[in-house]
């Protein structure tokens, strides 16, 4: 690589850099060769995430205008108006599946409308760092007897009653191949308007191999709902519910590298966790706290307090135990819990539209800083921000996740 | 301080350090205070420092505000609301006077003042132009008209 600068040597030049708003970090590719190479880089990627503390990118589930979504750097918003997704307006609506951990790689489902009452998902898979871009277009169509199309459940993954299929999915990295899997669960009424919708096909995508591999259909009938926001120790995981109607009790897992569904878990049972609403259609999330599984739950009577429940030993029934409650301050009530973040932080959307961040140590609250449209009917958070803490003092630019090409 | 040093070595006898600029000056710093310079701190070890330690990538004028910044931040009870306050005066320079700061914060592996210095030259290149930074630099290897028009067309958001 040519040098930086002919005053500073490469390292300080990284120093200072990596602490420039993504706004000035994407203008700055035009200096030169060298600070292209540089600030498009994976290396570059890490160290900047790493610095910018928490990363969330802010995902209207539908909207007029397709370009604008949101990366929100530590309350500074960039990009509300054009971060100019890597996919035209052919998608009525987009939603998250998951992310690399380091903002390197993430991964979107979009929604697209075929004709009158029948519309397709499709995966799309986005290197927002080297301007990589791949589609992965599914066959099937999903046909809904009501409405022109239904977006909203078919993005969050539920059924609604309407459409004859949804789907869920689980992102995650699978170490030992050094891939990155997603893995697809069809729900359907398999042809018959009437019946219930239950498991119906299996898919896993590895993004190295290129390629789809099915499973057929699953052996449970458990309902799950939604992309899964907690992949930890190589398995996507949901909460998951007996019947379609019953409350969630359990926990279902997806083994990536395996390719199939591990033992089922129990929720907890300590915390009184049954003065908290666990209706599928309430706001119980499943997210990961510290690399452990977690609860977020709120109270059956309010949505100003919440609980969080933390599985301490993977696989360990008896190891959930109640870490946090929270209590919003007077006047604030909460729509959702959309997760927790790696800086120990709960994202919540509020019932005035605000998204704001809850710390779980303190008890102050900050707004996110993205303006939501009161047309947005939904939207989606994800954190991008990880990092990899070991990767912090190795000057080496190479990487342990693999680089793979997308184009 | 000083007799709490490893019991492999002798303990320094002196507590002041002897540092020599690349313009010939020589400045006294005491030991705990040059010891927040990972580089000085390797010197030190070796040879317990009686000697003035030349550091000829830096002049007197920039060292004498480093062995500054050094004191200021060994200086015991100061609390952390009028250290802010000092380091923002301290770095109320130049971007040039900054840019020697950080080659010297960079060679003598100081992180606080490095960090310090870093973050107020990021503060003010962020709303330069490409020209600007290129010039700021001292970059070569710039784009073609022809290939700068596509850099920014490939990132059209970011410069709305």
């Amino acid at each position: 690589m040519a040098s930086l600068s002919g005053i500073f040597p490469c390292d300080v030049v990284v120093e200072i850099l990596a602490r420039l708003p993504a706004r000035s970090v994407i203008q700055f590719r035009r200096v030169s060769k060298s600070w292209r190479s540089l600030l498009s880089g994976q290396y570059f990627a890490t160290m900047w995430l790493n610095r910018s503390g928490s990363s969330l990118l802010v995902l209207p589930l539908e909207w007029d205008n397709r370009d604008e979504c949101s990366l929100v750097f530590e309350n500074v918003t960039i990009g509300r108006r054009h971060l100019m997704l890597p996919v035209s307006n052919q998608w009525l609506s987009l939603s998250l599946v998951g992310s690399s951990g380091d903002g390197s790689l993430i991964c979107l489902a979009g929604l697209s409308y075929v004709r009158q009452g029948t519309s397709k998902v499709s995966i799309i898979l986005w290197k927002p760092f080297r301007d990589e871009v791949r589609f992965l277009s599914q066959h099937g169509y999903i046909y809904c007897n009501h409405r022109s199309l239904c977006s909203e459940s078919q993005l969050l993954g539920y059924s609604s009653g309407c459409c004859n299929q949804y789907q869920v999915h689980g992102f995650g990295y699978v170490p030992n191949a050094q891939d990155y899997k997603i893995v697809r669960i069809t729900y359907s009424r398999g042809g018959a308007a009437a019946a219930p919708i239950r498991p119906w096909h299996i898919e896993v995508y590895s993004l190295g191999q290129n390629k789809w591999t099915s499973h057929g259909r699953p052996s449970f009938t458990w309902m799950i709902r939604g992309n899964s926001r907690a992949y930890v120790n190589g398995a996507a995981h949901w909460l998951a519910a007996p019947t379609e109607e019953a409350l969630y009790d359990s926990i279902v897992a997806f083994g990536l590298e395996e390719e199939s569904f591990r033992r089922v878990f129990p929720l907890p049972r300590t915390g009184y966790l049954s003065q908290f609403s666990l209706h599928a259609r309430g706001k119980a999330t499943l997210s990961v706290l510290h690399g452990s599984l977690a609860l977020i739950a709120f109270t059956l009577w309010n949505r100003e307090e919440c609980g969080i429940w933390v599985m301490g030993k993977y696989g360990v029934d008896t190891s959930w135990t109640k870490q946090h409650h929270i209590v919003l301050p007077m006047g604030a009530t909460c729509r959702a819990a959309l997760g927790l973040t790696w800086h120990d932080k709960i994202v919540l959307r509020m019932v005035d539209e605000r998204l704001v961040y809850f710390d779980l140590q303190g008890v102050q609250i900050t707004e996110v800083g993205v303006e939501i449209d009161a047309n947005e009917s939904s939207f989606d958070v994800i954190d991008l921000g990880r990092g990899n803490p070991t990767l912090r003092n190795q000057g080496d630019p190479g990487f342990p996740l693999p680089m793979l090409d997308l184009e | 301080m000083s007799s709490s040093s490893s019991s492999s070595l002798p303990p320094c006898p002196k507590k002041m350090i002897t540092l020599k600029s690349s313009d010939g000056e020589t400045f006294q710093i005491e030991e705990t205070a040059a010891l927040q310079s990972k580089t000085l701190e390797n010197m030190i070890d070796e040879n317990c420092a009686s000697t003035p330690i030349p550091l000829r990538s830096i002049n007197g004028k920039i060292l004498a505000k480093v062995v500054e910044f050094c004191n200021k931040h060994a200086e015991v009870g100061v609390d952390a609301e009028s250290l802010h306050a000092w380091d923002a005066e301290f770095v109320n320079v130049e971007y040039t006077t900054l840019f020697d700061y950080i080659l010297a914060a960079n060679f003598l592996e100081i992180p606080t003042l490095l960090d310090l210095a870093s973050g107020v030259v990021g503060d003010m290149i962020k709303g330069k132009t490409p020209d600007e930074i290129r010039k700021m630099f001292n970059i070569n290897d710039a784009f073609s008209p022809e290939e700068e028009e596509e850099v920014r067309r490939a990132n059209q958001w970011a410069f709305e």
